[in-house]
């Protein structure tokens, strides 16, 4: 055990799951759940059969709109193929094709009408890159519809690249493939992801939201897992800054000491800032900061010797805020302005301590509240994706953004039922992703006596 | 975890103890009440809002909330729904927008108290304005809040939904803030701001009055911003010692969040 | 409330209830400080012996020219009864122009009866710089301003190749000599390439030469004795344009090295993009290699463009991130490091640091505070606010431009950074301040509560930089750009503009500025110093392109400071690239990167000549009319 800090983990109902926890525990290289969700959403390709079968009726193929997907029509090229009742022999070709070189887990699965691909652990190790969730399935995917349907340069000239074009759209002309096409995976193809290391950081807020059910605190759980994990790989939680981002995700995310979940309650009819003077006061309470100073005004400027967990507190604080306001509002929208604006209140609160994320979050919140609401681009929060420019300035704004996506009661156009509703779907496919909150503590309590022995 | 202790923690809420900080303090301290200037009738401020018309039902975006059947999750039943929110109504705006000079509420100033005093809302600041959004009922009544006290002076602050252009210009020549859409004008006979069009610009049927412009004695006293010629703001020490200190801070937490310590 | 009363009742006990609330309030505050009223009353008395020194003012003079009324008065008159849009030229030009584009092509344009009413307000003259011009806001609207435009086009359509290892290659492997007669040689045929002229083969098709009258290559070189070997018009004169200390640092870092710095036609690069710069320079550039040293086919002949198109080759500005992709050579892509390398307003004056300025005189101290304001103003301010995000990311709706306009504006910012370096003269004693936060920030505070009461004494200069996003911007620079001039740190110079803007001017004012504008500054902290991949770095290594720079406006001219004040202060020739600084003299470019606004002035009456026409080809066009050279070179003093 490399850092002394331990925490008591709860579920939603504010029932301790796992006490004294090293914080190590919630570490995506110590947490066998986190391990386990961060290789479902690395390894997984989704094909959705209907969408396919429909596409290649009407030639539809290498649309750019996210919504509507309407403007590219090329009915003379169309197919009728029924494809979805020959799911089972499309998913045993692709089986063959790919499944081979794994270890033999099942590795293509038919659910409904959507098969799910796993690309074996032994092919992901041997590439350097995941883009095989891509390439490989959709490949096999080709090669099996026209297996089955007999189609080939001899029989159907253009029937061979309507079905590629339907499967890649206009790739490789465009970098990337139509947005909602039939095959899609959990995380970007790499090529169009920005930055070193933010793939896990790819993903849209309404899809997380959908997969758990809107359930508040699961959804906190489940943004942290990916945004911790995308925070490691990009190399922000590295040396100093490792202890900083186990803390900071254990109580914005994990609901460590139920800290996030008593402030709610303490402030359920309270307004933001109640909840900031909540924090500070349990910080003071819990000796995480104290008084250095007092001024003739009276005010009072307090100090810590412990950043990390007084970080962990602030983002604790806004998370709650978050949860309060949008909850109080059951709106999404109003999220970005806590997440903007509680900063200021920590700072001035304290005589000067950094606020959450040391200004990130301020700076980050402040461009999300613009551009949520102002004329330059943006969307409502559901549309935004965890490494969106705007967003991914900090690594804490995006749980809280979950939370009040969670809270929403229907007043988003873009909300999780238009952009993601796939994505409640794969909630009943995996039941890996149910209840996130409780297994990460479930499995923190598992190997916690090991991180002890170190 | 170290051992708890009962603080007797009161919040700071502003350093300093001038007058303009004095200002910041109640307005931001929930439990000091706004003194009430001027009254003025709900169908007023539904008009002067003008998402709805006057007496008309509130529009609903979803069923109210008893009804509508949602996925479980135990925070919904925790935090406290607003009357709007329980409603299912809209989210609705109203735009604020405060001049430069001598104001008793600025932008920042708006957020703070929002943030201190209302419940359930959305909220994006600007240079001259600010947007609050809350569910419609929700908004009349803060809105009420807004109009009514201590923090409105006709003279200074308008409703603007849109065209906010003006917050820093010169003052028109009875004193007013620049409105390029002439929403309000001041009536000479009663002394009075009268808005005779809503916050979106649309002529409104009946003028509203809001009340005379505060005096420039008063414009002084109820000042939110620093400035030389009323407190003026380099001799502020606490507010430039946090701030000094608030920076600093952030530099090093940025550079290394483990190096910051009680002696910082 | 009491619904139940009549309204009259209602209104009559309420005015009673206020009147009472308010006298209660008033002695409480009257018995609590007392003290503190006399001290207020005698600051209104105090403040009163100032107004004197207020009108001694520069910024005085420049709002009484641009209002035509007293400065510190907080009243318009006027306001509402100017006579709309009427009182402004340009306007009245536009409306007749949508007017007869409606009637001509049968569909509405341009139109005043849409939208709001324009010119409530004064639409005030801007003068620019210090260079007595004056200029209508839509005159610096970037579609209305050539010179903006060619600013735009000279570093897009710049690149700079080394021929160093192109000529070991000639002389190892080719066995041909390299001498001042064949690099003459090479250079006029260069000249014939550069606008498309063909050398090898027979039956090309070729551009009309007034065309592409702006297409160019010149020599960089810092070694004299190649220099004495050339044709003078083939090099840049470094000792002619620059000062001879900033002349001598320059060529020692250039050394023997021989750059050729090429410029594309304006009209090329517009067709295409930035990226096409590159690949027409090294493709004409190759074609002259092979017609001035009887190169063939050969294998050789791929290292020579690979070194031309890869290997020794600088473009203005890297490729950009997918999600707002664009080629080199972008201003997207721009470090900003090297921006001012591109300024050229300080190439005159005596290598030494500001600190030592100051020591001189108060006049010299000024006028490099005026080259600062001058290079900020006219191009870092372009690039990032009318440019970058005015242009390139929202598509040009104008608001970035006035923006970036509060930066051109004459006498307000030269005004306070003059006052500055009177007061740094006094303090500093010609010593640079250490790059450390406690002892800058009693300047810096110094400094930012000097521009916010400056606002708060001016309502006129208020209303000059009528938004927040303006203020905000100027704030920003001033910050920046004095801290930098004092600790030769770049870095200090951003964190000083950080704090500035998130700080200083916050909680004095409670507004900043546009809702996003404080992204950076509340960013800019954490990230000051950061080992963090996305955070952190030199702010030469910064650039557009930093994801939080790229969509969060009116900063761009921040950074600028922070790098030219620091270049400015440390008393250094160049502040990334000497090649880049040098590249950026060649006097025959059609825009003027040593005045800038001047430039951008008389672009803004019409009196400025872009390069890139296409009247040589359009109809009814007398093309002796067009395409004669500019004077170059003409000097008109700061």
């Amino acid at each position: 055990m490399k850092y002394g800090d331990k925490v008591g983990l709860y579920n939603d109902a504010s029932q301790c799951i796992a006490e004294d926890v090293p914080i190590e525990a919630l570490s995506p290289f110590y947490n066998p759940y986190m391990k386990d969700v961060l290789d479902l959403f690395k390894r997984t390709a989704f094909v959705n059969l209907s969408k396919l079968q429909s596409c290649l009726k009407e030639g539809k193929a290498g649309w750019e709109t996210v919504i509507g997907q309407d403007e590219c029509k090329m009915p003379w090229y169309g197919r009728d193929l029924p494809i979805v009742e020959h799911a089972e022999e499309i998913a045993d070709r692709i089986r063959d094709k790919i499944g081979k070189f794994g270890d033999g887990e099942d590795s293509v699965v038919v659910m409904a009408d959507t098969i799910i691909v796993k690309i074996p652990r032994e092919v992901m190790g041997i590439f350097a890159s995941r883009d095989p969730v891509y390439t490989w399935t959709m490949v096999a995917l080709c090669q099996a519809i026209a297996e089955i349907f007999k189609i080939d340069p001899n029989t159907d000239l253009d029937g061979c690249n309507m079905l590629k074009a339907v499967v890649f759209g206009r790739y490789p002309q465009s970098i990337t493939f139509s947005p909602g096409a039939p095959v899609s995976g959990f995380l970007k193809p790499s090529n169009v992801v920005d930055g070193l290391g933010a793939e896990y950081s790819g993903i849209t807020v309404n899809h997380i939201v959908a997969m758990v059910n809107k359930r508040t605190m699961d959804g906190l759980a489940l943004a942290s897992i990916l945004e911790e994990a995308a925070q490691w790989e990009m190399g922000n939680a590295v040396g100093w800054y490792e202890r900083y981002n186990l803390l900071g995700y254990a109580y914005e995310g994990f609901n460590a000491n139920n800290l996030v979940l008593d402030l709610v309650k303490e402030n359920r009819a309270g307004m933001i800032m109640d909840v900031v003077h909540s924090t500070v006061r349990r910080a003071i309470e819990d000796k995480v900061i104290k008084v250095k100073k007092k001024f003739a005004s009276g005010y009072k400027m307090y100090a810590t010797d412990n950043y990390p967990l007084w970080n962990a507190y602030e983002l604790a604080g806004t998370t709650a805020a978050v949860i309060v306001n949008c909850g109080a509002m059951r709106a999404g929208q109003a999220a970005p302005s806590v997440l903007a604006y509680i900063n200021d209140g920590f700072t001035i609160e304290t005589g000067g301590l950094p606020d959450p994320d040391g200004g990130r979050m301020e700076g980050v919140g402040i461009g999300f509240a613009f551009y949520t609401h102002s004329i330059y681009g943006g969307a409502g929060p559901g549309a935004y994706t965890f490494d969106h420019v705007i967003l991914r300035g900090s690594g804490f704004i995006q749980p809280p953004i979950v939370a009040g996506m969670c809270l929403d009661s229907g007043t988003q156009l873009f909300s999780p039922e238009m952009t993601s509703s796939a994505f409640f779907k794969l909630r009943d496919m995996f039941p890996l992703l149910q209840n996130p909150l409780e297994k990460v503590a479930e499995a923190a309590e598992q190997i916690k006596g090991e991180i002890k022995k170190g | 975890m170290a051992e708890k202790t009962k603080s007797e923690y009161v919040p700071n809420i502003y350093p300093g103890k001038d007058t303009v900080s004095a200002r910041r303090k109640k307005l931001w301290d929930k439990s000091r009440p706004l003194l009430k200037y001027r009254s003025i009738a709900e169908d007023d401020i539904t008009q002067l809002l003008s998402h709805r018309a006057v007496r008309s039902a509130y529009v609903s975006v979803h069923p109210p909330l008893e009804e509508l059947i949602e996925p479980y999750d135990p925070i919904k039943h925790i935090v406290v729904p607003t009357p709007g929110t329980r409603a299912g109504d809209r989210i609705r705006f109203i735009q604020m927008s405060d001049s430069f000079h001598l104001p008793s509420i600025a932008p920042f100033g708006r957020q703070r108290l929002y943030f201190s005093r209302f419940r359930g809302i959305d909220t994006v600041v600007y240079s001259g304005r600010e947007i609050l959004e809350m569910r419609e009922r929700d908004l009349e009544k803060a809105t009420k809040m807004l109009l009514e006290t201590e923090i409105f002076n006709p003279g200074r602050s308008a409703l603007k939904g849109i065209t906010v252009h003006g917050h820093s210009l010169r003052l028109d020549e009875n004193g007013l803030m620049f409105d390029a859409r002439r929403r309000y004008i001041y009536d000479k006979d009663s002394g009075e701001v009268v808005y005779i069009k809503d916050q979106m610009g649309n002529v409104l049927d009946v003028p509203v009055p809001v009340g005379p412009p505060l005096s420039e004695e008063d414009c002084k006293k109820l000042c939110l911003t620093y400035s030389w010629d009323t407190q003026p703001y380099k001799a502020r020490t606490e507010l430039f010692e946090m701030m000094s200190r608030s920076t600093k801070m952030r530099v090093m937490a940025g550079f290394n969040p483990e190096m910051i310590n009680e002696s910082m | 409330m009491g619904e139940e009363l009549s309204e009259e009742e209602r209104i009559k006990r309420f005015v009673e209830e206020r009147k009472k609330k308010a006298g209660e309030e008033r002695t409480k505050e009257s018995g609590m400080s007392a003290r503190e009223r006399d001290y207020t009353r005698e600051l209104y008395r105090a403040s009163q012996k100032f107004i004197d020194i207020e009108k001694g003012r520069d910024i005085y003079q420049t709002m009484k020219e641009i209002w035509g009324a007293e400065p510190l008065y907080e009243v318009d008159e006027k306001m509402y009864h100017r006579g709309g849009y009427r009182q402004s030229i340009r306007k009245k030009e536009f409306i007749d122009a949508g007017k007869q584009i409606a009637i001509k092509r049968g569909l509405p344009s341009y139109s005043r009866a849409v939208g709001l009413p324009v010119g409530q307000r004064m639409l005030e003259p801007m003068p620019v710089g210090k260079w007595g011009i004056t200029i209508e806001q839509d005159d610096s609207h970037h579609m209305n301003n050539t010179a903006i435009q060619q600013l735009n086009d000279d570093i897009k359509r710049t690149v700079i190749m080394n021929l160093d290892l192109a000529h070991r290659m000639l002389q190892v492997r080719v066995g041909k000599e390299v001498t001042p007669e064949t690099l003459n040689f090479y250079m006029e045929t260069l000249q014939h390439t550069m606008g498309a002229g063909a050398v090898a083969q027979e039956h090309m098709n070729e551009v009309n030469p007034y065309l592409v009258k702006d297409a160019w290559a010149k020599i960089i070189t810092g070694s004299d004795e190649i220099m004495d070997g050339l044709d003078q018009r083939y090099y840049i004169h470094i000792d002619e344009l620059f000062h001879p200390d900033r002349a001598k640092a320059l060529k020692e870092a250039i050394g023997d090295s021989i750059w050729v710095v090429f410029r594309v036609p304006t009209l090329a690069m517009r067709m295409g993009d930035g990226e096409c710069t590159g690949r027409w320079a090294a493709m004409q550039n190759t074609m002259a290699f092979i017609s001035a040293y009887q190169l063939s086919g050969e294998h050789v002949i791929s290292d020579l463009a690979y070194a031309f198109k890869h290997a020794r080759v600088i473009h203005m500005g890297d490729k950009l991130w997918g999600s707002r992709v664009r080629g080199r050579n972008e201003i997207g892509g721009i470090p900003d490091g090297f921006i001012p390398d591109i300024i050229q307003c300080e190439r005159d004056l005596p290598l030494m640091p500001y600190v030592e300025y100051m020591t001189q005189d108060d006049a010299a101290a000024s006028k490099a505070m005026t080259r600062m304001s001058e290079g900020i103003g006219g191009i870092a301010a372009m690039l990032d606010n009318t440019l970058w995000l005015g242009f390139y990311m929202s598509g040009g709706i104008g608001f970035s431009n006035t923006v970036a306009t509060s930066a051109l504006s004459g006498g307000a910012n030269e005004d306070v950074l003059s006052e500055f370096s009177n007061l740094g003269a006094k303090y500093l004693r010609g010593k640079l301040i250490p790059a450390k936060w406690d002892i800058m920030k009693v300047m810096l505070n110094m400094v930012a509560t000097y521009v916010i009461e400056t606002y708060e004494k001016f309502p006129t200069l208020a209303e000059l930089h009528w938004g927040g996003a303006h203020k905000t911007s100027i704030m920003g620079t001033v910050g920046a750009g004095v801290s930098a001039m004092l600790t030769g740190s770049s870095t200090m110079g951003l964190w000083a503009g950080n704090y500035t803007i998130a700080s200083a001017m916050k909680e004095g004012w409670l507004r900043t500025g546009w809702a996003g504008q404080e992204i950076q500054d509340h960013m800019g902290m954490p990230y000051l110093c950061s080992f963090r991949p996305e955070e952190g770095n030199l702010t030469e290594m910064h650039g557009e392109n930093y994801p939080m720079h790229s969509f969060s406006a009116g900063h761009g001219n921040q950074r600028a400071a922070a790098n030219y004040g620091a270049m400015m202060g440390r008393g250094s020739a160049w502040c990334l690239s000497p090649v880049v600084k040098v590249a950026f003299a060649d006097p025959h470019l059609a825009f003027d990167f040593r005045r800038p606004r001047y430039c951008i002035a008389k672009a803004g009456i019409k009196e400025f000549m872009p390069d890139g026409e296409r009247t040589a080809i359009t109809p009814a066009c007398d093309i002796l009319d067009r395409g004669i050279l500019k004077d170059t070179m003409k000097e008109i003093p700061f």
